[in-house]
């Protein structure tokens, strides 16, 4: 009986040490007990409310607990008690964000130095010039981190969309503003309004670089091959080095059927930006057409090299069968057709 | 070769003529092609229908005949009845009187009832006894019915007899004669394994008729006539049914010039078939090697219609597949050596076809200037295709492609109303030497496309098989240069007028070559243009 008494007092007067409430704390959250952590740290404070590391202690037992709300109040008091304890400013500030507070949140990431929150809250708050920044640092930093690359996607698309928004806002006639809205249009597939858009920026300022082209992709989504055609050619005298307009005035050439005139572009593109593997596969295609074989095996032999797999690797394939076949290539004629096959197998029909 | 045909034709070309065309519904027919649609999206429903240009009477007349689809309601009882009792449902014959106007006649002539459980497709149109009058076949979604014709202007169903109810889903079909065995035979094509308990609706939020690789693919049939009204499916040991596919249309021709006819089917989003006749009762599927399966990018198209003629006046047969828009109507040309390639830009067809989505169509020469036009009747076969996408359009009017020597210039077709088309049957109407077209509107009814004609000159001739099949079926014909092919099948679910037709420009007499199918060649020197000649198979070669 008297044993049971000692051990009774024994116990009390440890349930009387802060100290031992806070390593109970410190013990719990390690083992991930958190309602535990709760009791242990609230029971620190109740008999030390000085304490700064019982404060910070509840505030980190919360935020395991995934409450972040309950964590914010502990914590800031945590660095009221001791404002050079420096570890609080991490899971406050992601606290505040969690929580909705992203504008007090970043003073906090400020201090901690975290680019990924920093970006995040200065995106949720329309700081979107700098949240860009700081995002494209934070993927510099993690570059496989798919909420990284989430956000800093959602930045500047919402800082392009601001810019756009601006800009219409701000100079509605311009020819840039007439481009933007055109390109907007052909976003939503309302061809009309986005070619009434091209044609005013255009009359405005027939050399705007870019507007030929962007028209002459819209011409091309509805197929009117001689209409694109024109525009690429205005375009390719507007920016004689841009290759991606001589690689879509070929294509267009392509589909009008004059593989001549397509492989001169083609080469020309070809030659501003080398190796790219839709203009090789386009040239091999011109080259077949003009009965040159050997031109069109080194076109299609170089895509595959570029591109092993995929789609444009196997219309190379397919090609090589076809001038194979052609030149009495029986054999690997077959060789390649069984690799298109191959290529093909998942959309092979039941 | 190419240099030594083209000369003449080009010759024969100055006198070139646009010709117009007068557009409207028959008097007489009063058909509307019944497809039921409803918000279900029953694949069948957009489906149908064919239409027949033949001459059942022997009276000099093309009548005609058209395939009606049937009653469906959104959620069909089994078993499938389609209500074809109903005359509303009906497939119905049309006699062309001497005026040109119609008579219905489908319960004179012992057509009206299709058979309940049968949702009606296609025909095709051939004389498989020999007996001098065409016989029909018709297609559908339940089992197939074949109508012989008995010579008093009254057909007698002799499908069970025949041996030739196929079953499933058929679409396209034609006679033809593959063994050369002077009787005709019949090649069916099938879409798919589809039946409304297993239909699909797609496109989310709009609900569109789902994609064909939604559904299993299937297998063509091919039968074998035994010479004695009746059939034998020889689909498994001739090698039609090694492959499965999704087929809508067929067309005859001999790609290699080694006598025996050939077969090419044009497939729905995958690999199209070129089936080379191995000259004994075989047939191997060449398309890959032969380079007529895919487009020059490995792109299978949505094929739907088809035609196997000769555009370029080489002496060789082409190939024209009718597609979706987005894609364009695929144009194979024939190098000669057994192998194709891909011409569709080429032949400008890639520039006018881009946004079009057709169905029946043919290769033949509607300004009579020596070269094969092409004509097309469109629409797409999703019926809010404009909801989905804007820049496509469902209703669509037909297209005229005037062949200028191999390079194709849109030309007036008489309409730029748009139509739900589908099947579209082509003859010369009105014996005036200039083809007419007839097309089956989905909702609606057909519409004739009367060729006003102009002043180039033209011959046809109507063949008459002895040893060969009665109709000359498979006979390859040379006029002045260009070459047709004796053939009802080809377009969309449709027969066309089984005669052979040539226009001859400005050339007032046509030096005729026939290679029968039986073997015999026959010359006829000088024979006299614009007319309407039978050319009789000689008894002796």
């Amino acid at each position: 009986m008297i044993h049971a008494i000692v051990l009774f007092l024994a116990m009390q007067a440890a349930a009387q040490d802060p100290a031992e409430h806070q390593d109970a704390g410190v013990a719990a959250l390690k083992a991930a007990q958190n309602d535990k952590a709760i009791q242990e740290f609230k029971k620190a404070i109740e008999l030390d409310p000085s304490s700064a590391a019982a404060y910070f202690g509840l505030g980190v037992a919360y935020m395991q607990s995934r409450e972040y709300a309950a964590a914010i109040a502990p914590l800031k008091k945590a660095l009221v008690l001791d404002p050079t304890m420096s570890t609080v400013h991490k899971p406050l500030s992601y606290a505040l964000l969690t929580a909705g507070y992203a504008a007090e949140a970043i003073p906090q990431f400020q201090i901690s130095g975290d680019k990924a929150g920093m970006g995040i809250a200065e995106l949720q708050t329309g700081d979107l010039v700098n949240a860009v920044q700081n995002l494209q640092g934070a993927l510099a930093e993690r570059p496989n981190d798919p909420d990284m690359m989430y956000y800093l996607a959602r930045a500047t698309g919402l800082l392009s969309k601001q810019l756009y928004d601006n800009l219409l806002a701000e100079y509605p006639n311009s020819p840039r503003a007439n481009l933007a809205a055109a390109e907007n249009y052909a976003a939503l597939r309302q061809e009309q309004e986005a070619e009434a858009h091209y044609q005013a920026a255009l009359k405005q300022r027939p050399d705007l670089p870019g507007a030929h082209l962007a028209l002459g992709q819209l011409y091309a989504t509805e197929s009117k091959w001689k209409e694109a055609e024109a525009e690429y050619r205005v375009e390719a005298k507007v920016q004689p080095g841009n290759a991606e307009a001589a690689y879509r005035m070929g294509m267009a050439l392509l589909q009008e059927g004059n593989g001549a005139e397509a492989r001169v572009e083609l080469e020309r593109a070809n030659r501003l930006l080398p190796d790219m593997p839709e203009t090789l596969a386009a040239l091999g295609k011109s080259e077949a057409l003009q009965g040159n074989y050997a031109a069109a095996e080194k076109a299609w032999k170089r895509v595959i090299e570029l591109e092993k797999t995929g789609e444009l690797a196997a219309q190379s394939h397919f090609g090589l069968a076809g001038i194979y076949r052609k030149q009495g290539k029986a054999d690997d004629a077959a060789r390649e057709m069984q690799i298109f096959q191959e290529a093909k197998q998942p959309q092979k029909q039941q | 070769m190419f240099r030594k045909l083209l000369i003449p034709v080009l010759l024969l070309s100055t006198a070139q003529s646009v010709p117009t065309f007068d557009v409207s519904t028959p008097k007489g027919i009063d058909f509307v092609l019944e497809n039921s649609p409803t918000p279900k999206k029953y694949l069948i429903e957009t489906m149908p229908g064919g239409v027949a240009l033949l001459d059942y009477n022997n009276d000099g007349l093309l009548d005609v005949f058209l395939v009606n689809g049937g009653k469906i309601t959104p959620n069909m009882p089994e078993p499938l009845n389609f209500d074809r009792d109903n005359p509303k449902y009906w497939n119905r014959l049309y006699r062309q009187n001497k005026d040109g106007s119609f008579t219905d006649v489908t319960e004179a002539a012992g057509l009206s009832h299709a058979g309940n459980g049968n949702y009606g497709m296609g025909v095709a149109v051939g004389d498989f006894d020999n007996d001098g009058y065409p016989d029909l076949y018709v297609t559908s979604y339940g089992k197939n019915m074949l109508y012989h014709n008995n010579g008093d202007g009254t057909f007698t169903d002799v499908t069970k007899k025949a041996g030739v109810e196929a079953g499933g889903w058929s679409e396209s079909a034609g006679f033809f004669d593959y063994d050369n065995d002077g009787y005709l035979d019949l090649f069916v094509t099938r879409y798919m394994e589809w039946d409304p308990a297993h239909n699909k609706d797609c496109g989310g939020f709009f609900h569109t008729y789902c994609p064909p690789a939604e559904y299993p693919a299937t297998t063509n049939i091919l039968y074998h006539n035994n010479h004695d009204g009746t059939f034998t499916d020889v689909s498994k040991a001739s090698g039609i049914a090694a492959k499965k596919s999704r087929s809508l249309g067929v067309a005859f021709n001999d790609y290699d010039n080694d006598g025996y006819a050939d077969i090419m089917v044009a497939n729905d989003a995958m690999q199209e078939f070129l089936f080379h006749n191995n000259k004994n009762g075989t047939f191997t599927e060449v398309a890959l090697d032969a380079g007529v399966g895919f487009t020059d990018n490995g792109s299978p198209v949505s094929g739907m219609g088809v035609d196997f003629r000769d555009y370029d006046n080489d002496g060789l047969p082409d190939v024209v597949i009718t597609d979706l828009a987005r894609q364009v109507y695929a144009l194979f040309h024939n190098d000669g050596n057994g192998m194709f390639s891909y011409r569709s830009m080429e032949t400008n067809l890639g520039v006018l076809t881009a946004g079009s989505s057709g169905w029946g169509m043919r290769l033949e020469d509607f300004d009579n200037d020596g070269w094969k036009d092409l004509f097309v009747v469109q629409s797409h076969v999703m019926d809010n295709v404009d909801q989905v996408t804007p820049a496509i359009h469902y209703l669509q009017a037909p297209m005229l492609a005037f062949n200028r020597q191999g390079h194709f210039e849109l030309g007036d077709p008489g309409t730029s109303m748009p139509v739900a088309s589908r099947g579209a049957a082509f003859g010369d109407i009105n014996n005036d030497g200039w083809m007419d077209v007839i097309e089956a509107v989905l909702g609606g009814h057909p519409l004739l496309f009367r060729n006003r004609g102009g002043s180039a000159h033209w011959l046809t001739l109507a063949l008459r098989g002895t040893k060969s099949n009665r109709d000359g079926y498979g006979a390859r014909v040379l006029a002045n240069g260009q070459t047709q092919f004796a053939a009802a099948a080809g377009s969309y679910l449709s027969s066309s007028d089984k005669r052979v037709h040539f226009g001859l420009g400005s050339a007032k007499t046509a030096d005729v070559e026939v290679f029968w199918p039986s073997g015999t060649h026959q010359v006829l020197k000088g024979v006299q243009a614009d007319q309407i000649l039978e050319v009789r198979e000689p008894e002796k070669p």
